[in-house]
């Protein structure tokens, strides 16, 4: 691992190095937003369901496990932590001597989001297994209500998306990974690290729902 | 622009505000115990409070990621300002589904019977009077497991298509007529001469 720094100069069409930086970080929100009104949609899916069969949503819901579910927001949380965390070694790394630190941080933020997806294949296995699947190929009887399959379709909707962008956010932050290796993020530059870091929180917030509606109050 | 921007709350070129690792460690900390609550209290049964309660709490824990681990609190407020307006786009798309979903009985209260959520409140009130040990007036529609089989549930009646029933004002206007034209008008004044040999029932009608 690279123990000093190397410097940036800012792309030639920004003034400053701080303009680049704003300017990233605003498309980052931008994208952002359109992510929110992606999973928008499902969540609304997931109101129009509630209220419409809510005998049914109370009842398939009671068979996802909630301990599993608090695991992974447990997991998420820690990573979204552990990713702030990367982003305050950057911030304080003046000439390398926290380029160890930033590393560190990264590695248990990927390290944990390879945990909640481990959590999930059990989960999404236990499902396959029983046939609480969406749509025609949803073959549970341990439900006695009609239409449970449109929840179990949301919910592989959701956490599907939601584990997308897991996956998504590891490869994300991987690249992150190797180049805070390198040494190249520092207190001057480290766009690459708030950004990855804001979609990673973003996935953490998204998942701040889906726990409680899928798992608890369903 | 952005130079401005910058030397308000920062010193230096490329002084970015840092926040403090302890605020970090109090919201992670924040976040673990507001997990717990949310938790503990799906364990309660609090009835119509369940979901407005896990949403709050919902809500702090998110407010607590967005406001200080996305750092909007100390952002440029164009960045809050770009995801709050998300946010208002998203309540519209939630409002308007919902508006849909709870009101179509009362906007159309003849078809509006036959929605599901119509069906849904027919059940439940039967349930409620299979309970008091009254006799249910109306057959609810097999939506959900505890009502009757689906081939007992009958299909809405057709829209009324006879000329006396449904089609009181003007509804078999003569063919040179425009549509929708003014009673008052060279065309409308014409039309009703010409409508009332048409339909059977035209002379009880065609006064309106």
């Amino acid at each position: 691992m690279n123990t000093g720094i190397v410097r940036r100069q800012h792309a030639h069409h920004f003034a400053t190095a701080d303009q680049e930086f704003s300017a990233s970080k605003l498309g980052m929100w931008l994208f952002l937003v359109t992510e929110v009104l992606l999973f928008g949609g499902l969540f609304v899916g997931y109101a129009y369901g509630k209220s419409v069969y809510p005998e049914m949503w109370h009842e398939a819901s009671k068979h996802l496990d909630w301990k599993l579910g608090a695991l992974n927001t447990l997991f998420l949380i820690t990573s979204s932590f552990t990713m702030v965390m990367a982003v305050n070694a950057a911030q304080r790394n003046k000439a390398g001597e926290m380029n160890g630190k930033m590393v560190g941080y990264l590695i248990a933020t990927i390290a944990l989001a390879g945990c909640f997806l481990v959590v999930k294949y059990f989960e999404y296995s236990h499902k396959f297994h029983d046939g609480m699947l969406p749509g025609i190929y949803y073959t549970y009887s341990g439900v006695q209500n009609a239409n449970a399959h449109y929840f179990f379709g949301l919910y592989f909707l959701m956490t599907g998306l939601h584990g997308f962008h897991v996956v998504v956010g590891m490869i994300l932050l991987g690249w992150v990974l190797v180049r805070a290796t390198k040494g190249h993020f520092y207190s001057e530059y480290y766009t690459p690290v708030e950004v990855g870091g804001l979609y990673w929180h973003l996935v953490d917030l998204i998942w701040i729902y889906l726990f409680p509606l899928l798992y608890l109050v369903g | 622009m952005s130079n401005e921007n910058h030397s308000a709350h920062s010193e230096g070129h490329h002084g970015h505000f840092v926040v403090p690792a302890a605020a970090y460690v109090a919201v992670f900390v924040a976040l673990l115990i507001l997990t717990v609550v949310t938790v503990a209290v799906a364990q309660v049964d609090l009835g119509p409070a369940n979901m407005p309660v896990a949403m709050l709490v919902a809500t702090m824990k998110a407010s607590l990621v967005a406001l200080i681990f996305m750092q909007l609190k100390y952002d440029d407020k164009l960045n809050g300002l770009v995801f709050i307006f998300g946010l208002i786009f998203l309540s519209l798309f939630f409002l308007f589904t919902l508006l849909d979903v709870f009101s179509r009985e009362y906007i159309d209260p003849k078809y509006g019977n036959h929605t599901i959520a119509a069906e849904q409140l027919r059940a439940m009130q039967n349930k409620a009077a299979d309970k008091a040990g009254v006799n249910t007036p109306v057959k609810p529609g097999g939506y959900t497991a505890d009502m009757p089989a689906k081939d007992e549930w009958q299909p809405p009646p057709p829209p009324p298509t006879t000329p006396d029933a449904g089609l009181v004002d003007g509804g078999a206007p003569a063919e040179g007529s425009v549509p929708g034209s003014e009673p008052g008008s060279v065309a409308g004044s014409e039309a009703p001469a010409e409508a009332a040999p048409a339909g059977s029932a035209a002379p009880e009608s065609a006064p309106r």
